[in-house]
Order: structure tokens, then C-alpha cells, then sequence
């Protein structure tokens, strides 16, 4: 091509264009034509540039072999492109792209080069840009924790990240042959269908469904969707934007505080007991039984509501309990309560019912009441059977008391058959004398005195076995001397002690040692305790001997029985108050003994205690005693 | 031995009783001792003579039981023992094993002791000789092959005054007359008794020899001997080992 010689509106064009730099360059390297585009590009007027090397669009670094490097690139091969920064006269970057094209006469010599530079700054900026978008796209997409999959609003996949990959078990390529309906459990397929045909209509602009899919394995898996559908600008749907998560492990968690609500709400609701739990004024939970046994109270009520009306009552069934003493406001207050008896008999109930019940608070993390819980039972059937046990109760009491005196009958048998050998042998005698004609007076007198004192000591041990045989629990309090108590119950058993070679030792007692008492069971615990103390020593071997000890305090007395017997094993010693404990052969007690001794002793504001004197055991019986003022 | 002529000790802790005991058989014994317990009773036969002692069960220090134990192991041939027991102390069976001579229970007869007493110190082959007075009473029959297959079968245990012996008969507490026959002895227990003491569990009685025909009174005579020692009638034949119920607890092991 020859610039020179060609036409003036060529020329025109070219010096025109302005998006382009054209200009030619000489063999040299130099410039030698240059039009109004490289003048904008460049920054150069035409004759600043004219002559001077092309090496000055060039960057320093480059410029020593870079701009003969492409002339001699054109020059071998007729043109070359490049692209790469170039300077402007002001020394600012622009991003060129470079054609040049080695001219040559007819005779195919070199006579310079056509360069044309376009400045694609612009459009490199938004390349760049572009291909860092699609970058963070691909890692956010590849890398996504949860399962993303872009599929055709046919179904099938058009692209599947790692994790939804992973989730299902396929490979990248197994899943892009499949479509979205394949993979679904079909008893979710059909409304994951129909939303995904809403949202290609429009009707809708993403929806999320828990649905269950098919691994690749065949194993079914729970996932929570989400998808969306990207449209072309034209408006025509291009693809699905699917988000899967796996919801299996969160499923089976739920599942199970599901079932195991279930079973805590069965177990509640079958207890035997009542339950309640109040918080925020309300009742949070009300068992089956709670609601048998209060009536008129459910879930959700407000708790105000049932104070109105909640028909309490202290065990006299008439006075109301004052609320504040009521185990559930008791708790609410931050008070664990004790059991405590309540009548209940709200107005619409019918027949009242005796209910036991315990409060305990709530606390929230922080420490702070934040509610309370009631456990309460119906104890009316307990509470007859206990009416009906306690009558029982006192006649096994009664019975024992007989018992006891059938044992002691055949002391008594003792005390009376010996004063009656008296009697029938001084009979006998008194006979015989009388058949003798000259019996001494002096000894028909002596028999008959002997037959007259041994029928008083007789009736003197009948009297006492009356008074101790009577119950004597309904006695009034009367005022005794000691002394004659321990006597009258002396009389019998002192006999027995006798008979059986144990000694029997008894102090002097100041007449002025008075009682208030019924007399009649202190007689009974003091022959039960000496009855004890005999049955412990009489089998032992050696030395046997009972102590009855009495020991004047300042406003009580300390009557004590010792024996010498082998003492109470360290065992069974917690037990011996209790009722219907014995270590006694069948037909000898029935444990009744000491348990009711105790009793009867504390009824008359004493106490009865086993304590160990010097290695002999000893029950004291302490009672109070009857100042001289009150006499 | 005639009462009468028979040194007598009284042992009772009851000191009234002692005294009219003493008073009641002043008249018709010879000479009466008393004793308030064993222990004294004891100290009273290193002393003196006694033919028999009539005794409590119980009592302080040293009871009857005891006392009866402690003289029949220190002579065989020592005074009669009649024991007299109260309420529940000791039965009839226990007291004649044990060796006494008799039991008396409280409270006791003038009559019964003297009895009693004559019959302990009367001499046996005099005692038994005495015609049997007992005419149409109930009869206690029974055939052996032997006395010692009788024995040793479990058939009849013989004691200083009578015999256990096994028997389906209910006997009434009532004197009856006695025929046993021993077919290999070529012997024949006849004359009277009185059932002391019966017990339908164990199917056992125990009778005391009131009288004897002339026939068999030397055989039983040697067969009991003469010794006081030795159960008056055993508790048991020689089969039932098992002591019978309440024997241990009312002989305690004084």
C-alpha cells in the first residue's frame, strides 16, 4: 500500500477517525504520519510526534527492545497484534491494542509500517470485572456449606455444588443426568411439583418445603428447600436456583424431644399424684389426677381465677385456708413447704376430699423464682383407713394389755396359791385340833389370826390385780404418793421375784413424794418394767438381782430399774419403743410392753428412756411431781 | 418305815406355810425339820437324819428341783423326796423322772402329804403286798413277747415305783388293775396302779404299782430295785428320744 500516492479522500478518512490511532512509522522506528485519533489517544499533536521513535509510547522497562520487537515481528510475518500499557504524553496508562502492518513497495522492500492503536482501557476494566464476578460466584457456589443446585425448568440439573454432591452420594456427572423429580420421595413429589410450576407461571417468587430424598445409596434423607427461578431478560425462566440443606440429623433430634415430650406429658398425665405447674400466673401444666382431684382447674387457666374459688380448708373443714399458708402460694414465694393436710371442697364439688400436698419453687437460670410445682395426693381412703387403724390400734393396745395380764396371771397364781396353802393348811390344822379334846387355845387362836391375815394379804393382791386389770386411760388425774403406787404394784410381783431367787431391792420413799397421775397406768408401766427386768434375769446365770431406784429432782422424780440381767444388744436397742417389737418367745409378749409404757409416761408429761448404768441396763422412768404449793 | 418314827424336813421359803406345815404333820410324824430353802435343806441333812423331805420348787437361792438333784446324786439311798409345786412349775411326768417319790400340788391336802409321805417311806414288798382292793375298775391288758424285747422295743421302761409304758388305751386318771404278760419271762404283771400321768400324743402313760399278786411281786421287786435313785416313773419308753414338749423349759437347769 503507498500512502503517499494515494487518493486525498483515503486520506481524509484516515487523518479523521478519532476512536483509532493510525500513523505510520518508517523503517527507523521513527513516526511519520499521524492523525487526529492518536492525537486524542496519545495525547501528541502531529508535529510534536512527527520523526520522533515510537519508542516513547512505551513503558521504560519495555522500551529498549519491546517496540523493535514487534517491528521486526511485523516485518518478518506482514503484521502482528499486541496488546499491553502504553503511555500517554502526559505519562498516564492506557490499556492499547496494537496492530501493526509492515508496508512494502512494488519491489517488496520495506518502507515502513501502518500502526493502528485502539484504548480498550474501558472495556478491560469491565472485562476484569466480569471475570472476578464469575470467580467469587464459582467459590461462593463450590464451596457453599448447604447443597445449591441450578437445574432447567424441565427438572433436569444444569450444575450441582460439592455439598450437594456429598449429600446425595452422586458425582458431579451422575447428577447432571438427573432431573430433580428422579431424586424426590414421591409422597413429596407432587407439591414440590406444583410449586415449582407456580413459580415458573409466576404466581410465586421462591417457595421452601421440607421434603425427603433418595441417596444414591437408597437411603432416604429429610432436607429443607429453598429454590428460586432465575429468568432471562426477555422474561423466560432459564433456570431453578435450588438450596438444600439436610435436615435428617435435626429431624431425628426433634423426633425425639417429641417423643420423649410425649412420654413426659403420658407419664405426668398418669401419675397417681396431682401435678401442677404455675409460672407467669398461669397453670403451665395440670395432670389427669390434678384435675380429678381440684376440679374446675386446666391448662392455660389463670391462676388468679382459681384463688377466687379454689375451696381450701384447714383440717377443722371450716375455716378457709388463709392463702398465704397454701402450699402453691407458699412455693410461689420461694418456700420449699413440708406435706400439709388439706380439706378441699370447692363450692361445685360435691363431697369434700382430704388432700396431702407439697410446694416447691421454680428458678429460672438467674436464680429468681419463676414459678412453683405442686405434688398433692387424695388421702380420704388413707385417712379412714388410718381412722380404722387407729381404732384397730387401740384394741391390739388392749389386747396386748390382757395378754399382758394372762402372763402375769400365772405370777399371780404365785402370789395367791401361797397365801392360800397358808389358809388351807391352818385349816386343816384348826380341824384337827378341834378333834382333839384338849387342843391348847393358844394354838386354835394362832390358826385362826394366820387364816385371817393370809385372807386380807389375798385380798389385798385382788384388789391390786383389779385396780392394775382396769384400762385406767380415762381415770382423771388424781394425786398419789409414790410410795403407795410402788407398793400396790409391789404386791404383785414380789413373790415371783422371790420364788425365782431374784432379789428384789426397793428404797424407802418419802411419804411426801406426790404424784399427779393415773395412778393406774403408772402402776402398769412400773410392773411392765419390772416384768422386763425380771424376764432378763431370771434365765441368766449368777448373781440376779432388780433395783428399783428412786431418785427425788427438783420438780420430778426418776423411778429407775436396774437388773443385772446381760443387757439389750446394741442391735435391737433402737427398737425396743417400738410397737409390737419383741424378743420374747410366742406367748410371752407381744412387744406391746414398752411401746405403750412410753407412751402412757409422756401422757403424763414424763419420758421413758433405756440408758446403761455401769454395765447393767436401766429403764428410767422420769414423771413429774406435785410441789408442796400446788398441794 | 412308820411316819410315825420318820424324822421329816420340811423345805419352804413361805414362812407362814412353813409353820403350818409343820404344825400339820407334828401329830402324826416323828420328828419335823424346816428349811426355807435348798441351801438350807442341804446344811439340815449334813446334820441330821432324814427320812423324808417334802419341798417346794420354787424358791430363792435353791429350789426343789435342785435340792432333789443334789441329794439323790450324793446317796442311793437317801430320804424319800416328795416335791410340791405351785402353778405351772413342773408337771407330774418331769417331777417323777426327775426321782421324786411324789408331787403335791399347792395348795396341798393334810391327807394327800401324809399319804404321800407313808407311801415314800413305807418299805416296797410291804407296800406292794397289800391286797388289791380295786374290783371291777378299768384294766390296763397288754401281752409281750418279752420283757427285754418289751424293753428295747420301746414297749415299757420300768422305774423304781412304776413304768412308762405305750398304749393306745385312753386311761382315765383313776387307780386300774394291771395285766401284763410277758410270754418269753413266763411272767405276769398283775395287780393295780395309778396313771399319773398320760399323754394321748405320745401314746405313753405312766403308772405307779399300788399292788402286786404274790406271783410276780420278787420279779418286779428285783426288776425295780431297791435303790432311790433313778427316775419313780421314767418319761419316756425306750423309743420316744424326743423329750416330750415342756419337759426342758419347766426343770430349768438350776
Amino acid at each position: 500500500m503507498s500512502v503517499s500516492t494515494g487518493p486525498p479522500t483515503f486520506d481524509l478518512l484516515v487523518s479523521s477517525v478519532e476512536d483509532y490511532a493510525i500513523f505510520m512509522v518508517d523503517v527507523n522506528g521513527q513516526v511519520s504520519t499521524w492523525n487526529s485519533g492518536a492525537e486524542r489517544i496519545k495525547g501528541y499533536s502531529a508535529s510534536e510526534i512527527v520523526g520522533r521513535p515510537i519508542d516513547i509510547f512505551y513503558e521504560a522497562w519495555e522500551r529498549s527492545f519491546k517496540p523493535r520487537m514487534l517491528l521486526q515481528q511485523a516485518a518478518d510475518s506482514g503484521s502482528v497484534e499486541d496488546e499491553g500499557w502504553r503511555l500517554r504524553k502526559d505519562g498516564s496508562k492506557f490499556w492499547a491494542h496494537v496492530s501493526i502492518t509492515a508496508l512494502r513497495n512494488d519491489g517488496g522492500s520495506l518502507i515502513g509500517f501502518a500502526k493502528i492503536t485502539a484504548d480498550q482501557t474501558q472495556r478491560r476494566a469491565v472485562q476484569e470485572a466480569l471475570r472476578q464476578s464469575e470467580e467469587r460466584f464459582s467459590a461462593a457456589f463450590e464451596h457453599a456449606p448447604i447443597g445449591i443446585g441450578l437445574a432447567e425448568p424441565s427438572g433436569r440439573f444444569l450444575r450441582v455444588n460439592r455439598a450437594y454432591c456429598e449429600m446425595l452420594g452422586y458425582s458431579v456427572d451422575d447428577f447432571l443426568r438427573l432431573d430433580y423429580q428422579t431424586i424426590t420421595h414421591p409422597a413429596d413429589l407432587p407439591a414440590d411439583v406444583s410449586q415449582a410450576e407456580r413459580l415458573l407461571r409466576g404466581e410465586i417468587s421462591s417457595y421452601q418445603m421440607e421434603k425427603r430424598y433418595f441417596r444414591k445409596d437408597g437411603e432416604i434423607i429429610w432436607a429443607s428447600l429453598s429454590v428460586s427461578l432465575v429468568r432471562e431478560t426477555s422474561g423466560k425462566p432459564r433456570h431453578f436456583i435450588a438450596q438444600v440443606e439436610d435436615i435428617t440429623k435435626r429431624r431425628e433430634v426433634v423426633e425425639l424431644l417429641r417423643a420423649q415430650t410425649a412420654l413426659l406429658e403420658t407419664v405426668i398425665d398418669n401419675m397417681g399424684n396431682g401435678l401442677i405447674v404455675v409460672a407467669n400466673g398461669r397453670f403451665l401444666i395440670v395432670n389427669r389426677m390434678a384435675q380429678e382431684i381440684m376440679g374446675p382447674v386446666s391448662k392455660d387457666m389463670e391462676t388468679e381465677k382459681w384463688r377466687a374459688a379454689n375451696g381450701s380448708f384447714l383440717p377443722d373443714k371450716k375455716t378457709l385456708f388463709a392463702r398465704e399458708r397454701l402450699p402453691l402460694e407458699r412455693a410461689l414465694s420461694g418456700e420449699s413447704t413440708e406435706e400439709v393436710e388439706i380439706w378441699l371442697q370447692p363450692k361445685d364439688m360435691r363431697e369434700g376430699k382430704w388432700v396431702r400436698a407439697v410446694g416447691r419453687p421454680l428458678f429460672d437460670s438467674t436464680g429468681l423464682v419463676s414459678g412453683a410445682v405442686v405434688l398433692f395426693r387424695d388421702v380420704t381412703a388413707q385417712k379412714s383407713m388410718e381412722a380404722e387403724l387407729e381404732i384397730n390400734r387401740a384394741q391390739s393396745v388392749s389386747n396386748a394389755r390382757l395378754s399382758a395380764l394372762g402372763i402375769m396371771a400365772g405370777g399371780i397364781a404365785h402370789e395367791i396359791n401361797n397365801p392360800l396353802g397358808i389358809i388351807h393348811g391352818a385349816a386343816g390344822n384348826l380341824l384337827d385340833l378341834l378333834q382333839q379334846p384338849n387342843a391348847p387355845l393358844e394354838l386354835l387362836r394362832k390358826n385362826g389370826d394366820r387364816i385371817l391375815q393370809t385372807a386380807e394379804r389375798i385380798a389385798r393382791i385382788v384388789k391390786s390385780l383389779r385396780h392394775i386389770a382396769r384400762e385406767g386411760n380415762s381415770d382423771p388425774l388424781r394425786q398419789k404418793p409414790l410410795k403407795l403406787i410402788v407398793e400396790e404394784t409391789l404386791e404383785l410381783c414380789r413373790e415371783r421375784f422371790r420364788h425365782h431367787g431374784v432379789e428384789l431391792k426397793t428404797p424407802e420413799i418419802d411419804d411426801s413424794l406426790v404424784l399427779r397421775c393415773r395412778e393406774v397406768q403408772i402402776e402398769q408401766v412400773l410392773l411392765n418394767l419390772l416384768q422386763n427386768a425380771f424376764d432378763a434375769v431370771s434365765e441368766t446365770e449368777g448373781e440376779k438381782w432388780v433395783h428399783l431406784e428412786v431418785d427425788q429432782k427438783e420438780d420430778h422424780v426418776l423411778v429407775s430399774v436396774i437388773d443385772s440381767g446381760p443387757g439389750i444388744p446394741s442391735t435391737i436397742l433402737p427398737h425396743v419403743f417400738e410397737p409390737f417389737f419383741t424378743t420374747k418367745p410366742v406367748g410371752r409378749g407381744t412387744g406391746l410392753g414398752l411401746s405403750i409404757s412410753k407412751t402412757i409416761a409422756e401422757e403424763h408429761g414424763g419420758k421413758l428412756e433405756i440408758c446403761d448404768k455401769a454395765g447393767n441396763t436401766c429403764v428410767c422412768f422420769t414423771l413429774p411431781i406435785v410441789g408442796d404449793e400446788v398441794r | 418305815m412308820n411316819l410315825k418314827e420318820a424324822t421329816i424336813l420340811v423345805v419352804e421359803d413361805e414362812p407362814d406355810l412353813l409353820e403350818v406345815m409343820g404344825e400339820s404333820l407334828a401329830p402324826v410324824a416323828g420328828k419335823i425339820l424346816s428349811a426355807c430353802d435348798g441351801e438350807e435343806a442341804l446344811k439340815s441333812l449334813d446334820t441330821a437324819a432324814v427320812d423324808a423331805i417334802v419341798t417346794d420348787v420354787r424358791m430363792p437361792r435353791m429350789g426343789g428341783v435342785s435340792l432333789l438333784k443334789q441329794v439323790r446324786a450324793a446317796s442311793s439311798h437317801g430320804p424319800a423326796v416328795i416335791l410340791v409345786s405351785g402353778y405351772s412349775d413342773l408337771t407330774a411326768r418331769e417331777a417323777l423322772d426327775l426321782g421324786a417319790d411324789a408331787t403335791l400340788a399347792k395348795p396341798v391336802r393334810r391327807r394327800d402329804m401324809i399319804e404321800a409321805l407313808e407311801r415314800a417311806l413305807a418299805d416296797k414288798r410291804e407296800l406292794w403286798r397289800r391286797p388289791n382292793l380295786l374290783s371291777d375298775s378299768a384294766q390296763l391288758a397288754q401281752e409281750f413277747a418279752g420283757l427285754t424285747q418289751a424293753v428295747e422295743g420301746g414297749e415299757i421302761a420300768f422305774g423304781r415305783g412304776g413304768f412308762c409304758i405305750r398304749t393306745r388305751q385312753e386311761l382315765s386318771q383313776e387307780p386300774i388293775s394291771l395285766s401284763l404278760k410277758f410270754a418269753f419271762d413266763k411272767q405276769n404283771l398283775s395287780g393295780s396302779g395309778i396313771v399319773r400321768w398320760d399323754d394321748l400324743h405320745d401314746q405313753e402313760a405312766g403308772i405307779e404299782i399300788i399292788s402286786l399278786a404274790e406271783c410276780c411281786l420278787e420279779w418286779i421287786l428285783a426288776l425295780t430295785g431297791s435303790s432311790r435313785q433313778g427316775p419313780f416313773i421314767p418319761c419316756h419308753t425306750a423309743k420316744t428320744s424326743a423329750p416330750s414338749p415342756g419337759h426342758g423349759e419347766a426343770v430349768t437347769r438350776q
